[in-house]
């Protein structure tokens, strides 16, 4: 018999059905009686006061139900940064400006109007007087002494500084045989899910208002709404639609959820706001683009000495959650190779343009790119094989890295040999023909971040309550936030396994309505699994439990001798002598008359919830941690500068697969996002002027483009993890982009430190060489 | 001036008064009551608003609902016959290829005007066939296996 009944098989998903058939209801799709159409006016200035904004005209005209400002809402800025004390001092932003704008695109007015053609004339209606300020749109003008001021309470323009030096840097290096130092830059890219900005929002005359919007994290939604429109956060109901794509994207609690509030008390009617694909690529955040000078010390034999980082991010014109991108940056360079010595200062600079936050790979995707491409150069300056530096630096089971990572389960070695293995290294690096190349590159990343960004004292970082239905089948409670990664079937799957049901048919899964459903803190840091998933195991074992009691009294047998499996509670060795799950409940309900409920909760162990040391890097930041390894190979035509990548092999350790069919799909889809970031991505602006403002400047790959993606899933089965798991959502897009760059260098010996990689590039760098390898 | 105009959605008659600039997208969604055909770009760069007009794949977005009359319209609602799912529908469910789901009804429709027209593709094909319909979540893996398998 397998170990388990329902974890570890491909399981369809609960949701796929209704998509489809195009049943599902996405933030954009509700059509409430009497609903409004909402759109935002944009700052067209990069910099600017606000001196004066005249509405009366857009009230007048014929169909315009509200017209919002900056006056209209509270004092408190607008964010899910929290800390103590309030107000929070990380936040930099309104959801309406108040008195300044501070890039093309920034929020201004907002106008309800019964429908789109009246809404976008009222918004030429509206009249705003502006001071241009100067404006910096370059990191390094922007840091110039006297430059213009973009926040008064930021000196000199920096957002964010985390600065730490774990070890003796500089002994390391005075004790390492070879010290290479490089230099790097990345882009800025977009999310681009497919479904933009949208959400619903009705306020009632009862002074409560629920809202439906695009979100991956609805429980800070609800107070930013509450803290924005200035009412009681119990009046503020926010249900998750289906959400089509987040990456990040959708976790910063965007303007236009506080204000569809707002203009729907302003006007007493549904409003609904969605926003164009124009006004989501400007208006929402990006990954941040950086510029990394690294130096890495190491000794003869390939063993790491030291490492010395410094980091510098061109944040836009806000905070967002930049001081978490900034510190992940610097800290999750803690693995996967064991550094014993480690400094690192990391900046986050403001300049007038659109701002930046969280994607996919949240601060691994920067750092990584230059480390496994220094990897591959120290290896070759050292003559060592690239696999080789790898294994040997590697992390171990049951590591403590510097800054304090517990590392309880480890598949860095077997990833790399795996994806070593598919893509046939031993017979095709260095032994290809000109222009065909093979590469790898390694990857390290949190499953859930152990700390909460907004609430001080959160119930627990995710709850998961289960109730017993008189047939025997059952309800799962749960705040978290599926937003097409699966993770409602996951937490199915953990809940039937723990309880021992036969099927997940027997459990439905209620999620993500704050008002109805226990708090989890949302969809970030890769954390599902791992976090709501233990809150779901706990509530099923529980349910188990009770139900294993009451199987005990009806066979006349003791409770440690019955297994409860396959929709069954039954006397081990002997599984005739049973009752069904069914039959337990109803016994349950019937004879003893009690109900059945269980709560379920998750929070990180002590070791890796301090947040006492943030700007020092000591937090000991998730529960536990997943590895893996990507393989590339590539084809770089030398005539057109082309570069082709054939195939990745992506080995993934998420611990154990919940559902194998969406761990493969959580990696082919990591794959295309960087594969994207590679070689077609960019966010590009001129004076503050965003130029990629459609999917036909900012290109994403298509199906012809992509790659032959082999995800290959490994299992080192943690310790901390529900029955083993851990992330599969974040790390495994992190590999990619470096193990292209090292395919591309072992194809024509040229050495990519920009991205993306484009046939330009790819040519000068071809005539530098002479056209020679 | 609105205008009344009558369109034929999956075989049953709708009629709607509408501005004449009006896209096919906007009037199957608003006026129709249809949401299952998506708007990810509204500029026919993403393919989340395919449908199939008089056989061949069409982007709503870029339709005015005007130069829809008169013509068999078919949405991504029109292809489940008596609670049964289309089974093209059954493998994009089946093989993992709906992750958010919001590109999966353009990708359907995309998927079944190529297998209309040619019901043997190779994968080649496929990969043309759908590769006006972005997809962020997938990496278009399992949505390209999901078509093969209906095309056995
Ligand atoms: S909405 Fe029609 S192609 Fe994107
Ligand atoms: S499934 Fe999300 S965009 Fe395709």
């Amino acid at each position: 018999m397998d170990k388990y009944s329902i974890i570890g098989k491909r399981q369809v998903r609960t949701d796929s059905a209704v998509k489809a058939t195009g049943a599902a209801k996405f933030a954009g799709d509700f059509l409430l009686p009497g609903m409004l159409v909402g759109k935002i006016l944009r700052s067209p200035l990069p910099h600017a006061k606000i001196l004066n904004i005249d509405t009366s005209k857009a009230m007048k005209l014929k169909g315009v139900r509200a017209v919002a400002t900056g006056k209209d809402i509270t004092d408190v800025p607008h964010g899910i940064m929290r800390v103590d004390p309030l107000p929070p001092i990380l936040r930099d932003k309104y959801s309406l400006a108040k008195e300044r704008v501070r890039f093309i695109g920034d929020e201004v007015a907002a106008v309800a109007a019964i429908d789109e053609d009246t809404a976008m004339e009222a918004m030429e209606l509206i009249k705003v007087d502006y001071e241009e300020l100067p404006a910096v749109f370059d990191i390094w003008e922007s840091l110039k002494p006297g430059a213009i001021q973009i926040h008064e309470n930021f000196p000199g323009n920096i957002s964010t500084l985390t600065a730490f030096h774990h070890g003796d840097v500089d002994k390391a290096f005075a004790e390492s045989d070879y010290i290479l130092e490089d230099k790097y830059e990345t882009q800025r890219t977009h999310h681009s899910y497919i479904e933009p900005h949208a959400v619903t929002a009705e306020f009632y005359a009862s002074g409560e208002v629920t809202i439906w919007p695009s979100t991956q994290t609805p429980f800070y939604d609800k107070v930013c709404i509450a803290e924005t429109i200035g009412v009681p956060v119990n009046k503020v109901r926010v249900i998750k639609p289906h959400v089509g794509g987040g990456f990040g994207g959708k976790g910063d609690v965007h303007s236009l959820f506080p204000i569809s509030a707002l203009l729907s008390r302003m006007s007493g009617k549904p409003v609904q706001i969605s926003y164009t694909r124009e006004e989501d690529i400007v208006s929402t955040t990006r990954r941040h683009p950086t510029i990394i000078e690294q130096k890495i010390g190491v000794k003869k034999d390939g063993r790491i000495m030291g490492f010395d980082s410094k980091i510098l991010a061109d944040g836009g014109a806000y905070q967002g959650i930049s001081m978490v991108s900034i510190f992940v940056m610097a800290v999750f360079q803690h693995g996967p190779y064991k550094l014993p010595n480690y400094r690192c200062d990391a900046r986050r600079v403001y300049t007038n343009k659109p701002y930046c936050g969280a994607q996919r790979g949240h601060g691994g995707i920067q750092p990584r790119f230059v480390i496994e491409s220094m990897m591959d150069i120290i290896a070759e300056n050292l003559n060592l094989d690239p696999l080789e530096i790898r294994r040997i630096n590697g992390l171990h089971t049951g590591d403590i890295t510097l800054n304090k990572f517990r590392i309880r389960s480890c598949g860095h070695i077997e990833s790399i040999d795996r994806a070593a293995e598919d893509i046939g290294w031993k017979d095709k690096r260095k032994k290809l023909p000109e222009g065909k190349g093979v590469g790898l590159a390694c990857n390290f990343f949190a499953s859930g971040p152990g700390f909460s960004y907004f609430f001080t004292n959160p119930p627990s970082h995710s709850g998961v309550n289960i109730t017993a239905e008189e047939d025997g089948t059952f309800l799962l409670y749960t705040g978290s936030s599926d937003i097409g990664q699966g993770s409602e079937t996951a937490l199915a799957m953990i809940a039937a396994e723990a309880i021992g049901l036969s099927s997940i048919d027997q459990l439905k899964v209620i999620a993500a309505d704050t008002a109805t459903t226990p708090m989890d803190l949302g969809t970030y840091g890769s954390r599902l699994t791992t976090i709501a998933g233990n809150a779901a195991k706990m509530a099923g074992t529980k349910i188990k439990d009770e139900l294993v009691e009451t199987a005990a009294d009806m066979l006349e047998a003791n409770k440690e001798d019955l297994e409860s499996r396959d929709g069954r509670i039954y006397v081990k060795g002997n599984p005739e002598k049973g009752v069904t799950i069914r039959e337990a409940v109803q016994t349950r309900f019937q004879i003893k008359r009690i109900p059945l409920t269980t709560v379920g909760y998750y929070n990180p162990p002590a070791d890796t919830g301090d947040t006492s040391g943030f700007a020092e890097g000591k937090v000991s930041l998730s529960p536990t941690w997943s590895f893996g390894a990507h393989a590339a190979e590539v084809d770089v035509d030398k005539e057109t500068g082309v570069v082709k990548v054939n195939k990745v092999s992506a080995a993934h350790d998420c611990g154990f697969a919940i559902n194998p069919l969406a761990v493969e799909g959580q990696i082919e889809g990591c794959v295309s996002m960087t594969f994207g970031q590679a070689t077609c991505e960019e966010f590009r602006t001129e004076k503050g002027w965003t130029m990629t403002n459609s999917f036909l400047d900012y290109k994403l790959p298509t199906s012809e483009d992509m790659p032959d993606v082999i995800p290959i899933i490994v299992e080192s089965i943690d310790t901390e993890g529900p029955f083993g798991a851990k992330e599969a959502s974040e790390g495994a897009n992190i590999p990619t982009i470096p193990a292209i760059t090292n395919a591309i260098c072992d194809a024509i010996g040229f050495r990519v430190r920009d991205l993306p990689i484009n046939p330009e590039k790819i040519l000068r760098a071809l005539e530098k060489k002479g056209g020679e390898k | 001036m609105k205008q009344l105009i009558e369109l034929k959605v999956n075989g049953e008659s709708y009629e709607a008064a509408i501005d004449p600039h009006r896209t096919l997208l906007e009037v199957l969604r608003e006026n129709v009551g249809m949401t299952g055909s998506k708007e990810g770009c509204d500029l026919g760069a993403c393919g989340a608003c395919t449908v199939i007009i008089d056989g061949k794949a069409v982007l709503a977005c870029l339709t005015l609902a005007l130069d829809a009359r008169g013509k068999e319209i078919t949405t991504i609602e029109g292809l489940a016959k008596d609670g049964k799912l289309h089974p093209l529908q059954q493998n994009f469910v089946d093989y993992g290829a709906i992750q958010c789901g919001f590109c999966t009804p353009g990708a359907i429709m995309s998927a079944k005007a190529l297998l209309d027209e040619n019901p043997k593709p190779t994968v080649a094909e496929i990969k043309r066939g759908v590769s006006g319909n972005l997809c962020r979540c997938t990496g278009y893996t399992k949505i390209i296996e999901a078509i093969e398998v209906t095309a056995k």
